[in-house]
């Protein structure tokens, strides 16, 4: 560990930390200087964690500060300089853009008289990243819990900087819920594991040979984990807070908030000792869950953001269920873990890039159409061709269309799934393997689907409302943030290789601490490298393929001339704009075929004589998960506390007598039959 | 520790006093009469670690139990009396329960004493089992009182009757220590009765009443 790399990271954590408090007291410049912070911690963290990445080297800080229990212990290691990068490129990006967006905010606050507290959100945005950085690299559980309670608090302040809405309130406050609920679990785990090692350290749970209770940690972390990183049917808090959030801040929640949440249980993996084989099960099957519910929900939404939130759950799913692969691969010594792995990782990377930047341009639309229903959009594409250009690209990336990075790491889970059937010894191993490769192959097929809906229909055909002619491309940062991420997306494709190279000493690593041999993991690396090659390859034939096909376009067009019409006019002679598709008629087909898990409803009206009045059909897809969590539990918690309020009637003789009625109890409980 | 024979008839006859006149409390219905009885209890607590200590006397405790009767007897009466008078109009303590309803509940709650002072076995000083039913029923009727009355005056009542009990409940560990604790919660009780008798005062001035279900409109 060299000092250089020491005194950076925490010259990273002193510019958050000291950002947030001066962007307190800089009055106008708050923005400024919360922005300059965020993008100086961003650049410098990013380098660091980059270095150390690639140099594998481990960086152990302590400082002397008195917490009640534990120790104020940091360390880079390996795990945590994978999960580094995409925070601090997210944090560079939401820092830059921090400022612009609070103008548009603050013009918004203007026309409608709400009231923005600049100062104080530039603090939370802060400590939000310093919060993440922090759990990416506390070493004690303690810390660890401290800095995951900052950075789930820190949404809290930020989702709604104007609260606008009751919509938006109530976002706020399903995000506060489901983050005090995430904690129990992660205090449980902690609590569990340091009573068993005698101490709060990592390094001392590392070291801990076989513990009394591996699964009961394991649950405990997919469920306080899984909640923040979105897995369904814990995801309730996500498709509100990241469709209410403003852009910069919806970046880092949906680009590298939820990786926390998916670090949190590769962390637990390695410190809970050797896994055990139900616990690829349950990977696999909170993966194929969260995957397929995900994406069938986004699918049928309306509102452009809540359809990419429930991408992220997807997304999530993806990763959850390739995890389990590997576990299972890991189990019968097959070469498929290293693959799935590194797969793994590589998705997280690129879902942190391709989700960053399909947020970015949904609100970029937003900012001045003010609307994110799909049936208010279209036409997009024309009025800002250069926002509508990076969501095609992004849309595109995440569905997994070659040569962009999406399709590059589900490469490597297909093959590694493929690999993994081969090396099964029986038949139920070989049909799990061969499940997932299909179940992937569905979601995958589902995303493209819906993100054909999501740019089809709000970027192409004729704008459906006056709201969608107001849209304007952003101001020239915004631009090149958005252009960086479409061509770390583009870039990522064809790098794949050379990303696998930088990875591959950390999937070495991570392989054996799941207790896969090296000389296995050398193998599944061979393979992906293969793997990757051949994809990039195909993707510059396929590049090269479109840049002809556009070129002999231009030709063409150029030399015939072309003649505008309205689009979509299908043999019409008066085509409108209420003659697109809309929304629920794109997905219904789906929507029907797989109703137990997109539970859509169609309220249809009977219409009736020669000449009926106006109707309307009402379609909507209500989150199940979290109908069925408020009919389990939120509903029947609210009825007991609404009884309970009925103690409190004002009279100071009941509350004596509530005082009485315990005294009594407790005397004759402890005398009379204790 | 030891009670000598004269003593511990006095002090038994002592004791039935005090539970008469919490029957009494729970049974009445004037704020004069409450008043006085609130003085009777307290004079005669102010005797009882004079009978508990026996020949465990000193100066100190003397001086302490002087203090009790004055304040107890004396001074915490008066104020009642000194609120009582400038509360206009002078309203009746009337209950909630009824008063035969609440000295059949005070009865229960001195046969509940009477069961847990058997349950709790052979204290190592024979004189807490003698006086802990008697305690626990002043205690009880104290919150009895509390609960039941709808005046907030009547409900001081209520609160000194309790801090009675309680310190009944320590006179059998009347030494020096145990006395300068009792002292300092006498203390407080005495703050605490200025404190109500102030309030009460205001609040009657403001709303012209001190009937405590007016009080729940307050909350929020």
């Amino acid at each position: 560990m060299e000092p250089h790399s020491l005194y950076l990271f925490c010259a990273v954590l002193a510019l958050l930390v000291g950002g947030a408090f001066c962007s307190l007291i800089a009055g106008r410049a708050a923005a400024a200087t919360a922005s300059c912070a965020c993008v100086a911690a961003g650049a410098v963290g990013l380098c660091l964690s980059l270095y150390l990445l690639l140099s594998g080297a481990t960086l152990r800080v302590s400082f002397p500060l008195p917490l009640p229990l534990g120790e104020c212990l940091f360390c880079v290691d390996r795990l945590s300089s994978v999960f580094l990068p995409p925070v601090f490129l997210l944090a560079l990006i939401g820092g830059a853009l921090l400022p612009g967006r609070l103008k548009s905010l603050a013009a918004e606050a203007a026309e409608t008289g709400a009231r923005l507290a600049v100062g104080r959100h530039c603090f939370f945005f802060c400590f939000l990243i310093a919060g993440m950085v922090m759990t990416l690299t506390a070493a004690d559980a303690v810390l660890f819990l401290i800095s995951w309670e900052i950075m789930s608090l820190m949404p809290f302040f930020l989702i709604s900087p104007l609260d606008r809405d009751a919509n938006e309130r109530f976002a706020v406050w399903v995000y506060l819920t489901a983050a005090h609920l995430g904690v129990l679990p992660l205090l449980l785990l902690f609590a569990g594991m340091g009573a068993e090692a005698g101490g709060t350290d990592f390094a001392l749970f590392a070291t801990r040979g076989a513990w009394s209770h591996p699964c009961l940690y394991f649950m405990l972390a997919l469920v306080g984990f899984g909640l923040k990183a979105g897995l369904v049917p814990l995801h309730v808090w996500m498709p509100e807070a990241h469709s209410s959030a403003p852009g910069h801040v919806a970046v880092l929640l949906s680009g590298a908030m939820l990786n926390v949440g998916l670090y949190g249980i590769l962390r637990v993996l390695l410190l809970a000792g050797p896994p055990e084989a139900w616990w690829a099960y349950a990977l696999m099957g909170a993966g194929v869950l969260s995957g397929v519910t995900g994406i069938l929900l986004g699918l049928v939404q309306s509102d452009l953001k809540r359809t990419l939130a429930y991408s992220s759950a997807e997304n999530m799913g993806i990763i959850c269920l390739a995890l389990g692969g590997a576990l299972l691969a890991c189990s019968i010594g097959s070469s498929a873990a290293a693959l799935l792995l590194a797969g793994v990782f590589l998705h997280i990377w690129n879902h942190s890039l391709f989700k960053s930047l399909l947020f970015l341009a949904a609100n970029a639309v937003k900012e001045h159409t003010h609307t994110m229903l799909i049936q208010r959009l279209g036409g997009l594409h024309k009025r800002i061709p250069f926002t509508g250009g990076c969501f095609a690209l992004g849309s595109a990336a995440i569905a997994g269309i070659p040569p962009l990075n999406g399709f590059m790491s589900e490469l490597l889970l297909y093959t590694g799934f493929a690999v993994g059937s081969k090396a099964a010894g029986n038949t139920e191993t070989v049909l799990l393997f061969w499940g997932a490769f299909f179940v992937l192959g569905a979601i995958a097929g589902m995303a493209l689907f819906a993100f054909t809906q999501a740019y089809g229909l709000a970027f192409l055909g004729a704008p459906r409302s006056a709201q969608s002619c107001q849209a304007r491309e952003p101001e020239t940062l915004f631009k090149a943030a958005m252009l960086l991420l479409a061509l770390l997306c583009l870039c990522a494709g064809f790098a794949g290789p050379l990303l696998l190279k930088a990875l591959s000493p950390f999937l070495v690593w991570f392989a054996s601490g799941l207790g896969i041999p090296t000389a296995v993991c050398a193998e599944g690396m061979e393979a992906a490298a293969t793997v990757l090659a051949w994809y990039a390859a195909l993707g510059a034939a396929l590049l090269a393929l479109f840049v002809l096909v556009s070129l002999a376009r231009g030709r063409a067009v150029g030399k015939n001339g072309f003649a505008e019409g309205v689009t979509w006019s299908c043999g019409y002679c008066r085509p409108t704009a209420r003659m697109q598709y809309t929304g629920g008629a794109f997905a219904r087909t789906f929507a029907m075929l797989l109703h137990p898990l997109a539970r859509t409803r169609t309220v249809t009206p009977k219409v009736q004589g020669l000449f009926p009045g106006r109707e309307k059909a009402i379609m909507t897809s209500p989150d199940w998960p979290t109908e069925l969590w408020s009919s389990l539990l939120f509903r029947p918690v609210t009825a007991v506390a609404e009884a309970a309020k009925n103690l409190q009637t004002g009279l100071v003789n009941l509350y004596i007598l509530y005082i009485f009625i315990a005294l009594v109890a407790a005397l004759t409980w402890a005398l009379g039959w204790a | 520790m030891t009670v000598l024979p004269v003593a511990g008839n006095v002090l038994e006859a002592l004791l039935g006093l005090v539970i008469i006149s919490d029957f009494c409390l729970l049974g009445a219905e004037r704020s004069r009469l409450c008043i006085r009885l609130v003085a009777l209890q307290g004079v005669i607590l102010g005797f009882m670690p004079v009978f508990a200590a026996g020949d465990g006397m000193t100066p100190w405790l003397a001086v302490a139990v002087a203090v009790f009767f004055v304040v107890k007897g004396g001074m915490l009466p008066l104020l009642l009396w000194h609120t009582y008078k400038k509360l206009h109009p002078r309203a009746p303590g009337a209950s909630y329960l009824g008063n035969t309803a609440s000295v059949l509940l005070g009865l229960a709650a001195f046969a509940f004493s009477l069961w847990l002072n058997s349950r709790l076995g052979i204290a190592a000083n024979p004189l807490f089992s003698h006086i802990f039913p008697t305690a626990f029923a002043t205690i009880f009727s104290g919150l009895l009182l509390i609960t039941s009355r709808r005046m907030a005056l009547a409900q001081i009542f209520g609160y000194l009757v309790m801090e009675n009990g309680i310190y009944l409940l320590g006179a059998p560990m009347a030494q020096e220590s145990a006395v300068w604790l009792e002292f300092s919660i006498l203390m407080d009780i005495l703050v605490a009765a200025f404190v109500m008798g102030i309030a009460l005062t205001h609040i009657n001035r403001a709303f012209d009443s001190t009937d405590v279900e007016c009080f729940a409109s307050l909350r929020d």
